[in-house]
């Protein structure tokens, strides 16, 4: 619109007025000075207070509460006779597992002596009725030893358990601050147990 | 290797199938199972029956001079062999046996073997020309295989006597308490040259 692109009627108008603009510059604006500055554009609304910052108080860098503390939990180390004493007994139980293991293998190995696939044309001795009883015996002092062994791991592992030492709990409870400040704002966090 | 320790630690029960086994001494059987008296095996106690000789093996030969006579046989003769059967209470069997003539010199073998399952047996030769007891059985050099036992007599004898052959209980107690004091055998006799 400057360069005159109106209509001719329209350019007498825009000339007045920039005859009206060269009275009001002051003379000095021709002078070979620098430009002056360009006027402030008028303020649209009003500006959000600054925060005005109060050296005495620090009641708006308060860290304020998080919704969710921090906890750390420390298990305590179980004591060495607990250790011993849940050591030997699982320590027992296997003992025991394994005298099951070999009556288990003994009494197989006897049964597997004197149970034929087919007839045999032999007759039944006293050695073929000692292992049938050894069979017998070992299988039982299998299950003896395997319910010996089975109840002492068992225990071990209730001991285990019911012997935990327990745990350090320590809670802590965050916080944290944002406040702004000029040109920027001002974040914060703290921690208090 | 899970699978292995399962195989491994299972089975062990014997697995005894009815009739895998001859009778033991003492009729002797694996637990439940009991011995069968006309086979001598072990079956299932349920099917088992009771020992009872073949009637045609009885004869009434409870003394020398009634004992079953065997067949005239050569002074080297083949094998003779004949079954008997020794019932409940049943002391002797008695079995009749003529020397051949004609011969330099004659040897009596026999043999009697007998499941040992039930009572033991024993031999006795006698002669009865004499009225001798001349032999006494011992051990087989070669037992029989299997569920028998067996005694015999080698016995040198004189052409021409008359000979009586004893079949009776052996009597250490191997008759189940009196419960099995009864056996079947088998009778064998050869004549040679000593």
């Amino acid at each position: 619109m400057i360069d005159g692109w109106g209509t001719p009627g329209e350019r007498q108008p825009m000339r007045l007025a920039w005859i009206a603009l060269a009275l009001l510059v002051p003379a000095r604006a021709f002078a070979d000075e620098p430009p002056p500055p360009e006027p402030a554009p008028a303020p649209a609304e009003a500006p959000p207070p600054v925060p005005v910052h109060d050296p005495d108080s620090a009641a708006d860098y308060r860290p304020q509460p998080m919704p969710k503390d921090i906890v750390i939990k420390v298990n305590r180390d179980r004591d060495t006779n607990n250790m011993l004493l849940i050591g030997g007994i699982a320590a027992a139980g296997a003992l025991l597992g394994a005298v099951g293991v070999y009556y288990n293998l003994d009494s197989r190995d006897a049964a597997a002596a004197i149970s034929p696939k087919m007839p045999t044309s032999q007759p039944w001795t006293s050695a073929q009725q000692a292992d049938y009883d050894r069979a017998h015996s070992s299988g039982v002092k299998a299950g003896v030893f395997y319910g010996l062994g089975g109840a002492a791991l068992l225990a071990s592992a209730v001991l285990f358990i019911v012997t935990a030492p327990g745990e350090d709990r320590t809670v802590i409870h965050p916080h944290y601050a944002i406040a702004p400040t000029q040109g920027g704002a001002f974040v914060a966090r703290a921690w208090s147990f | 290797m899970r699978a292995w320790m399962l195989i491994a630690l299972a089975a062990c029960s014997p697995d005894i199938p009815s009739g895998s086994y001859e009778c033991g001494p003492n009729a002797a059987c694996p637990t439940g199972q009991a011995c069968d008296g006309p086979t001598n095996t072990c079956v299932i106690s349920s099917i088992a029956t009771a020992f009872a000789c073949d009637p045609g093996v009885e004869h009434d030969d409870n003394t020398p001079a009634t004992g079953t006579k065997i067949p005239q046989l050569a002074c080297v003769s083949n094998v003779f062999q004949t079954a008997g059967c020794l019932a409940a209470n049943d002391g002797q069997d008695w079995w009749q046996l003529t020397a051949p003539t004609g011969c330099v010199a004659v040897e009596a073998k026999v043999i009697v073997s007998y499941p040992v399952a039930f009572e033991p047996l024993a031999l006795a030769l006698t002669d009865t020309t004499t009225g001798a007891q001349v032999a006494t059985d011992t051990a087989c050099k070669n037992p029989p295989p299997g569920g028998e036992d067996s005694r015999c007599i080698t016995q040198t004898i004189t052409p021409g006597d008359d000979y009586a052959l004893a079949v009776k209980p052996l009597g250490m107690g191997d008759d189940c308490d009196g419960t099995c004091n009864f056996n079947r055998y088998t009778l064998s006799v050869q004549l040679d040259t000593p």
